[in-house]
């Protein structure tokens, strides 16, 4: 039986948990959000992504109810949030530093938000100790916040913001604090969690392999703007734009002319180079100044000039980046132009075929490349 | 080289603990002599160079004329001093928080300018303020009363209370309020069931600078009170006569010490309580 895939944003008929329309936010001169508009589906796991200062902290504030937008307006299941003051609103959040409070113990800080709504006790502890189970933390129920690991703290802050069921959960940045291995486990953690509560899960995020990783869809935004909202694969292998492509990942972008030839373009970027070939289902216009991009793993890198292919390429190895599993190649053609490639190292370091100052033929196919208009 | 840096420390330390210890070895050694062991010149080792008395402690708690009153200005001064200090306490922490997270604008009045007048109120010197004072409580009938003093020291305390738990506050982030909110507690409920808990270091510190402030305080006492209500420090001054009974003085002067050493003592194991550690990261 096949699985049907999640895309709610794919179907029409369906309704947004979240809208942002026309939201715009300014801080005195300051214009934080910029006329966004923006649905997010109930049960996706919703990846705001961009550098510091884009925006993307402000929305979440805006949502949780700590800033009001300026212009706009911001519907939760069709109602206008607006008017509704934090501690009413469905909503809950993690924060980055996690703000467990200090004087509460594991469980009391569990049961905190429930003890606000609620005065059935039996209620409370089933609910506190579920959500202890979920989170592997029932050996430290009794410690306070100040007794257990880091890794631990960002389960009860996961945990309490968990444990009021609320119909959106905003996570800021909260993987930021675990280190690097830690953080990894945590995204299949997360992601298993949000699969079986069936929460909305909104996270901001600088960290665009975390998006990547734990998302159902990415919004990149860039100076208080949506640049682009896809699937991840989507982001990656089909970027709306030279900054979405240059955000996400490792990629070479070339400059150049490019000629409609069929469905793909004939694009010429520097004087004695050849033509290269990119497929597209994008129309650019008959011809005119565009960019490709390319992603290093798609480039193949040999000795011998490859036969059969669009694009070939030849340079001479400038730098080796070694990163144990891969190695990513900086090529300089004679023009002067670096084209990254990688490769995967599935020999021993001192079998590699290539090294520094080498002759190399660079190649890829005609469905590699993106071919963007800025 | 070590060994003379070592020496030279110790040396330093010793001489300065002394000069600061010995106004009460002082006090204590001359509360125990006598008239006689008092005017025969500096002795400090009982037995040894005067003849320990129990007069001057015996003085305080004696009737008739011989006896100095020492409890009913200690009650006084014990009542001033609470009074005003948990007043101020409760009036300078609302108002700090208050400060601390929200903005607040009245023309060009702003929260620092707000801020400098509480603490403005404690840059005049005191005898400007003490004619004011004597003029307003003169007509509201509050001289000489335990009430008219405790609304001066209100005044004199709040911007102490203000000034620490302002800057207490500030060290608190406003993310923990954030998360109390998001949790269902209206600001006020995060105040009370969040921050309040997590301050008890600062209001410590706070409400021992009012007790000391309060407690210590002579100037205004002396300007305010006649004869009905006496507090401790101008009690002890008061004794200061034609012929100065040093005995008693002392004994009196330690009294009125012990309060503020014992709450010292017994405050000092709060201070660690509720400090932030593990609320982040």
């Amino acid at each position: 039986m096949a699985q049907t895939v999640f895309a709610p944003w794919a179907d029409p008929n369906e309704k947004p948990l979240i809208e942002f329309r026309n939201v715009t936010k300014r801080f005195g001169d300051f214009t934080a959000i910029d006329d966004l508009s923006l649905d997010i589906y109930a049960r996706e796991f919703f990846a705001l992504l961009g550098p510091s200062g884009c925006g993307k902290t402000t929305m979440m504030r805006m949502l949780a109810g700590f800033e009001a937008p300026t212009e706009g307006s911001i519907l939760l299941s069709g109602h206008d949030i607006a008017p509704v003051p934090p501690n009413k609103r469905a909503v809950n959040m993690m924060f980055q530093s996690y703000a467990l409070f200090p004087h509460l113990s594991v469980w009391e800080n569990i049961a905190f938000g429930l003890k606000r709504e609620s005065k059935d006790k039996a209620a409370i502890a089933a609910r506190v100790d579920e959500m202890l189970k979920l989170t592997r933390l029932e050996k430290f129920a009794r410690r306070k916040p100040h007794q257990i690991s880091g890794g631990q703290r960002q389960r009860v802050a996961l945990a309490r913001s968990l444990a009021k069921a609320p119909k959106l959960l905003l996570l800021d940045e909260p993987l930021g604090a675990l280190d690097k291995k830690l953080r990894q486990d945590t995204q299949f953690e997360l992601m298993d969690i949000q699969e079986k509560t069936g929460t909305t899960f909104v996270i901001v995020t600088h960290d665009q392999e975390e998006a990547m990783t734990v998302a159902s869809r990415v919004a990149v935004m860039d100076e208080g703007k949506l640049i682009q909202v896809a699937t991840p694969a989507q982001i990656y292998e089909q970027p709306g734009s030279i900054y979405v492509a240059d955000f996400i990942g490792e990629v070479t972008i070339l400059e150049g002319h490019g000629e409609k030839v069929g469905d793909a373009y004939e694009f010429a970027f520097a004087e004695g180079q050849p033509r290269l070939h990119a497929k597209t289902s994008r129309d650019l216009g008959a011809a005119g100044r565009m960019y490709l991009a390319i992603r290093p793993e798609k480039v193949s890198i040999s000795a011998d000039k490859p036969e059969d292919t669009p694009n070939v390429l030849k340079g001479r190895i400038l730098d080796i980046a070694y990163l144990g599993n891969i190695s990513t190649y900086h090529v300089e053609l004679s023009n002067g132009q670096i084209i990254k490639a990688q490769e995967a190292n599935t020999r021993r370091l001192s079998r590699r075929s290539f090294t520094w100052e080498d002759e190399v033929w660079l190649s890829w196919t005609d469905t590699a490349a993106v071919v963007l208009e800025r | 080289m070590r060994r003379t840096y070592q020496t030279a420390k110790y040396l330093c330390l010793l001489g300065w603990s002394t000069f600061v210890v010995f106004p009460f070895l002082w006090a204590l050694s001359t509360s125990f002599k006598d008239a006689n062991a008092v005017t025969s010149g500096a002795t400090y080792i009982p037995w040894l160079e005067f003849e320990p008395s129990t007069k001057g402690w015996q003085s305080l708690f004696a009737s008739g004329s011989q006896g100095i009153n020492i409890v009913t200005p200690f009650i006084n001064s014990t009542m001033v001093t609470l009074i005003a200090s948990v007043i101020s306490l409760i009036l300078g922490t609302l108002a700090a928080y208050g400060l601390s997270r929200y903005q607040f604008r009245a023309g060009f009045v702003k929260n620092s300018d707000i801020t400098f007048f509480f603490i403005s109120q404690r840059i005049m010197p005191p005898i400007v303020l003490a004619i004011p004072f004597f003029l307003m409580l003169k007509e509201i009938g509050g001289l000489d009363t335990i009430a008219g003093l405790v609304l001066v020291y209100i005044a004199l305390l709040l911007p102490i209370a203000v000034w620490v738990m302002i800057d207490f506050f500030g060290s608190i982030p406003p993310e923990l309020d954030e998360m109390a909110m998001i949790d269902g507690c209206t600001p006020i409920g995060a105040f009370f069931r969040v921050i309040l808990p997590n301050s008890v270091a600062g209001i410590v510190v706070a409400g021992m600078f009012c007790l000391i402030f309060g407690w210590n305080d002579f100037f205004f006492a002396f300007i305010l009170t006649f004869t009905k209500t006496q507090l401790l420090p101008v009690a002890i001054v008061s004794l200061n006569s034609s012929v100065t009974p040093w005995w008693s003085l002392s004994a009196f002067a330690l009294i009125s010490v012990t309060p503020l050493a014992l709450v010292a003592v017994v405050v000092e194991r709060f201070m660690s309580r509720g400090s932030l550690a593990g609320a982040f990261r």
